[in-house]
């Protein structure tokens, strides 16, 4: 009799488990996730040939959850012509691929100087920008700094990339709502003060009984200032 | 909206009113005030009509309709506006036909929407007929005796009441065979109505005065395709122009069953690209103008056989046939070098009338003259008399009233510059300074004379300097009465002589504005008054265009600041003909070419994208950078080549492809002894789901005073400064996916840095349509759309800042700054329709800005950017308090002391120009369109100018006594401690 019912509940367990790792894993992508290629290029000229640099894990643009796995170090060629580049001052290009790749038109590209790339130590952070319906509309690189430096014996080979994705958002709208009910509110208050407010006539005005006050005896006391010096010899 | 209004009444009043009261937000003038600093011109843009008023004025003004939309009467002696109508905007407003007999005076509008009588003395509508439209656009109206208008639009033809605009019949139309309907036509008691079927036939359907068919028939035209040109003539002739084979086709209305063809080689004319027909009006008999070029006409004459030339008119730009009584003459002009020559023929006898032989003068910067409407009388001893309009290339009307003396050349009496309803570019140049202060800059300018040269130098300055001096004084002594009678001469005599030399005043407040017009004219315009300095006209001037957006480029190579070098302007645009690249380079001041032809320098490369370098040349001159379709970049003038040499690793330029929806960023290498550029970054838009329809910069340059904000508690809030970043905006469409489905406009806003091609904010607006205006200046974007979810306008802003901290405080990069800026927004209601909008610069940037709306209402209104802030906050503490931001309203507050333009309105505005005068607190404003109107805003009030009543004498005396008392007891004050020490 408990086995079926302990079996039941394991199913509906193992239910619960799948149900909740599907609403974890993120319901944006097919299979959790969507990964793009980056290829980065040392060339310098007009028509530079990229390689495959890594790949972006695209987790979820809204959560801003992307990885970047490297596909292999540079190689001490590359390397060479990296060191190249920042002694010529040249640039360190960066290409993702948003269509099949048969064109030129299936990529969005960016670069940085590559002397960004030695003086950071290979350590590069890459923007991906996303538009409301996740096609991706550009990407751009950032390094930590853009100096050069001598780069003679340089020889870190192994990347140090990370990702960030930012997402198209909703632009600001007049907020009607917050004032209509700032308004209310105070309305409100208002009338709350006005009701309540059942203090004596002394309470309520004494602010302007008592200069009213003041300025009468003041005022008075100027006729009789005689008589009270008067008085104060006398004493 | 109303509820706002409502609740903003009983809400906390008294604190909002305390901040919007240190606002400076009134801007109203005084009565005496107006016209002394702003002044405003009325145009009507291209002339497509024109008439003699014929009823009660008659002679005295002339009636003409424009492409712009609009329907006015222009006084005869001095060609200012007797009234003029502004007709809605879009193709609502478009005239299709302008009808003017006697006392009639009727528009067709709108592809056939809306009939209007109007009232030829005083510009009122006396009557509005609308009617359903026309679907092909194509729309005629004739009258067809006292007591019928016929109004025909693609589906039906109308029978209208032309005194009350009562529909007195309608008769619908046959639609088979694709036939688009062209044209009406009465002749005798038959209405005809003309329709074709592209390359098939002509349709003609009989319609009588009582609005009944009499027949439909078809005549075979096979050769009719989309550049066929068809006119009507007096006398019922049907003539076609084909430009395949260049020949004309002639069809009798009344009983023509074919179509007769004459070609032009038998008529003995010349085939050309642009041959356009042109009517002939008043008369009887079938005759038509046909131009084969600018200045060459030919006058033909239709028979039932064909086409005869009647008279050949080589080198005649303009024509017309007038009859007075029952003679009728043919005008002529003829464009020789700075005359017009009119010759006129009797018809009949084809004699030249010796008599009435003229010449006019004429300047070469009209180009050719396009039209005449000559005005024939008879004067007092009998003899003929005419005065005639000009309708000339350059969009101008001039008006020839008579020769004083038989054989003196005849004066233009005035004219209308209308190209000036088309500005496209403005800049406004710094005058130079005067002679003294010019000769004062000479000798401390040059480095390479000796003591003695220097030395005379000096001494004639002073000279100069002692005699201007004295002049001064005498004008001085001689008085205002001189002056005064000076001014009414001046009335009197037209506004060309009264103006004085181009010096700067001494605040720089007046300027030298350069306007250029998608006419293809370059005008320098007087701030002071309006009055045109010079102007240049190039026929094959074209403006670039995409997306329904016209542009010239403008180009300020060098400012007046560098005397002895002349300041320089430069005109880019494309060349009619070939679409290359168009330049033009003058002196500002004085417009006279410099570095390319007076005709213009066109280029043998398209314009793709353009730019300014980074730095001056030696001579204080900002090269212009030119990049064709390979990519090559070309530097204009080329002597500036060396600076490009020098500084090519900081030149970036990008490429916005609205066909493609990419945006391409490039940069400068050199290659081969040329420079090219090389793409660097690329953005994809996604054309699939929206186009780019406005990519604004920063206006280059831009002074910026403060760095940083200084909050409520002491500390600063740094703004982002990117020169580079520019604001792309795309519009698109997406179809909703809820219950009720349709389809809905978007906009998108990127913010871009143009020189990494990074993002540095994005944002979208569902349900939001354009038109989208942008202002964007310092750290902060300003756009407007349309809330289609509310239906209403509303107004945003972005500001961006760098946070606590400065990246880098003396320079940015845009390699090393901060990627992702904090990114402040809010968004207003704006309560009223606006056309454009610009923000005010001052010199320093010093001044709070003001933003100006060009409103639809026609008022310019000035708010300051203080109300559109991100910072508003709902609910005020003592910290916003401190910092000075005025609580949140949802809507923006329209204030009728803040209209700048009080009651001169302005229409259809197209843009706004604001320059920055030698004044800190003061900006200079034109609001250009279909009129132009300048004047200037203090946003933070005169701040750096003493009030007029300031008390000088008081002021001096406290001074001085305080001078005196500290000098007095000083002295006490050392006697007493001099006798103390003594004790």
């Amino acid at each position: 009799m408990s086995a079926p019912i302990a079996s039941s509940t394991a199913a509906i367990l193992f239910l619960v488990v799948i149900g909740l790792c599907i609403v974890w894993a993120d319901d944006e992508f097919e299979g959790g996730s969507r990964t793009l290629v980056l290829e980065h290029s040392f060339d310098s000229g007009l028509n530079p040939s990229f390689t495959k640099k890594g790949m972006v894990v695209l987790k979820s643009v809204k959560g801003n959850r992307a990885f970047f796995s490297s596909v292999a170090p540079l190689t001490s060629d590359e390397l060479e012509k990296l060191k190249m580049l920042a002694k010529k001052n040249d640039i360190y290009r960066l290409r993702l691929q948003t269509g099949s790749g048969s064109s030129g038109e299936d990529y969005v590209t960016t670069y940085t100087p590559a002397c960004g790339i030695m003086s950071s130590n290979l350590s590069d952070h890459v923007w991906i920008h996303f538009d409301q319906t996740g096609e991706v509309m550009g990407i751009s690189l950032e390094t930590a700094t853009s100096q050069c430096v001598n780069g003679d014996n340089f020889s870190i080979q192994d990347w140090n990339t990370s990702v960030e994705v930012t997402q198209t958002l909703l632009g600001p709208s007049p907020d009607t709502q917050s004032y209509i009910e700032k308004l209310k509110r105070e309305e409100q208050e208002r009338a709350k003060g006005q009701t309540e407010d059942k203090r004596s006539f002394l309470a309520k005005y004494w602010m302007y009984i008592v200069p009213v006050v003041l300025i009468m005896m003041l005022s008075g006391g100027g006729d009789q200032q005689g008589g009270g010096g008067g008085g104060g010899g006398g004493q | 909206m109303k509820k706002f209004g409502r609740s903003m009444m009983t809400g906390n009043i008294l604190l909002l009113l305390g901040v919007l009261q240190t606002l400076p937000i009134s801007q109203a003038l005084y009565e005496d005030q107006i016209g002394k600093f702003d002044w405003h011109q009325q145009y009507v843009g291209k002339i497509t009509d024109m008439f003699w008023d014929q009823s009660f004025n008659a002679g005295k003004r002339v009636l003409v309709s424009s492409e712009r939309h609009v329907l006015a009467s222009v006084h005869s002696h001095n060609g200012s506006l007797a009234w003029r109508k502004v007709l809605e905007d879009g193709p609502r407003g478009r005239i299709d036909k302008t009808l003017h007999s006697g006392n009639l005076l009727v528009t067709l509008t709108g592809g056939g929407r809306f009939v209007r009588k109007w009232n030829a003395g005083s510009g009122l509508a006396d009557w509005e007929v609308s009617l359903p439209g026309s679907k092909s656009g194509r729309a005629d109206l004739v009258q067809c005796g006292r007591d019928l208008l016929a109004v025909m639009i693609q589906d039906a033809v109308y029978g209208l009441d032309p005194r009350s605009g009562r529909q007195k019949w309608s008769v619908a139309l046959p639609q088979s065979y694709q036939v688009v309907y062209t044209h009406l036509f009465t002749s005798g008691t038959n209405l005809f109505v003309i329709g074709q079927s592209l390359g098939q036939q002509v349709t003609r359907v009989t319609v009588d005065m009582e609005g009944v068919v009499r027949s439909t028939e078809s005549v075979k035209a096979p050769w009719l395709s989309e550049s066929t040109q068809c006119e009507v003539t007096n006398g019922g002739v049907l003539i076609c122009y084909r430009s395949e084979d260049q020949s004309l086709q002639t069809l009798t209305l009344t009983d023509g069953q074919v179509f007769k063809s004459t070609s032009l080689q038998i008529l003995g004319l010349e085939p050309s690209e642009e041959i356009s027909m042109e009517t002939v009006r008043k008369m009887e008999e079938p005759l038509i103008f046909l131009r084969t070029a600018k200045n060459h006409m030919a006058l033909l004459e239709l028979t039932k056989d064909g086409v005869k030339l009647k008279k050949d008119l080589p080198s005649i730009c303009a024509a017309q046939v007038v009859s007075l009584d029952d003679k009728s003459m043919l005008f002529t002009l003829e464009r020789i070098p700075g005359e017009l020559k009119m010759k006129v023929y009797d018809m009949e006898t084809g004699s030249e009338m010796a008599d009435l032989y003229q010449t006019i003068t004429y300047l070469p910067q009209h180009g050719y003259p396009q039209r005449i409407e000559v005005l024939m009388f008879k004067k007092r001893d009998l003899r003929l008399g005419c005065r005639f309009a000009i309708l000339s290339e350059d969009y101008s009307m001039q008006m020839v009233l008579k020769a004083e003396r038989d054989g003196s050349p005849g004066k233009i009496a005035w004219r209308r510059e209308e190209a000036l309803a088309y500005v496209l570019s403005v800049e406004m140049i710094d005058l130079p300074v005067s002679e003294n202060q010019a000769k004062y800059e000479d000798e401390f300018g040059s480095h390479k004379d000796d003591i003695a040269t220097m030395f005379m130098k000096r001494f004639k300055t002073q000279i100069s300097q002692l005699k201007t001096y004295i002049q001064q004084q005498l004008q001085k002594l001689q008085g205002h009465r001189h002056h005064h009678h000076d001014t009414e001469a001046m009335a009197e005599s037209g506004s060309d002589d009264d103006d004085e030399d181009l010096t700067r005043d001494e605040f720089n407040l007046n300027k030298l504005i350069v306007l250029v017009t998608g006419a293809g004219k370059v005008f320098g315009v007087r701030s002071t008054n309006g009055h045109i300095e010079w102007e240049h006209f190039f026929p094959e001037l074209a403006p670039f265009d995409g997306n329904n957006q016209q542009k010239l480029l403008l180009f300020v190579q060098r400012t007046t600041a560098h005397f002895p070098n002349p300041p320089q302007c430069t005109v880019v645009g494309k060349h009619k003909g070939t679409g290359n690249g168009f330049l033009f380079s003058f002196n500002p001041i004085s417009g006279e070419p410099v570095d390319t032809p007076p005709t213009g320098q066109v280029l043998n490369y398209r314009i793709t994208q353009t730019s300014m370098l980074g730095e001056l040349d030696d001579h204080f001159l900002r090269g212009i950078l030119l990049m064709d379709p390979d990519n090559q970049i070309h530097v204009f003038p080329g002597k500036c080549l060396s600076v490009l040499k020098k500084t090519f690793g900081s030149q970036y330029m990008f490429v916005a492809d609205r066909e493609t929806g990419f945006i391409k960023g490039y940069r400068t290498v050199p290659n081969q002894g040329k420079f090219l550029m090389e793409n660097v970054w690329t953005v994809n838009l996604q054309k699939k789901q929206q186009t780019i329809t406005q990519v604004v910069g920063k206006r280059p340059l831009e002074q910026v005073h403060s760095q940083g904000r200084v909050l409520g508690d002491r500390s600063v809030l740094y703004r982002y400064l990117n020169p580079n970043l520019v604001v792309v905006v795309t519009e698109g469409e997406f179809i909703e996916q809820s219950q009720r489905g349709g389809v809905f406009n978007t906009i998108n806003l990127y913010l871009l840095d143009s020189v990494t091609g990074h993002m540095v904010f994005h944002c979208s607006h569902k349900r939001a349509k354009g038109p989208i205006t942008v202002v964007h200046s310092e750290n902060w974007v300003v756009y407007n759309y349309f809330n289609q979810k509310s239906r209403r306008l509303e107004m945003a802003v972005l500001e961006l800042y760098e946070g606590k901290e400065q990246s880098n405080s003396t320079a940015f990069s845009s390699f090393s700054s901060p990627r992702q800026p904090l990114v402040l927004r809010q968004s207003y209601i704006m309560p009223l329709f606006i056309s454009t909008m610009a923000t005010t610069v001052t010199e320093k940037g010093i001044t709070s800005k003001q933003i100006i709306f060009a409103l639809k209402l026609g008022g310019l209104l000035a708010l300051p950017k203080a109300l559109l802030d991100p910072r508003r906050p709902l609910v005020p503490t003592q910290e916003t308090m401190e910092e000075g931001t005025i609580p949140y309203i949802p809507e923006l507050p329209v204030n009728a002391e803040a209209i700048i333009n009080y009651n001169q309105s302005l229409y259809n505005v197209q843009g706004i120009h604001t320059s920055p005068a030698g004044l800190e607190s003061t900006s200079l404003v034109l609001s250009y369109g279909l009129d132009l109107y300048f004047t200037r805003v203090q946003p933070s009030k005169m701040f750096d100018v003493l009030k007029e009543d300031f008390d000088y004498f008081f002021i001096s005396a406290v001074l001085l006594g305080m001078f005196v008392v500290t000098i007095a007891t000083q002295k006490l004050s050392a006697r007493r401690a001099l006798s103390r020490a003594w004790k």
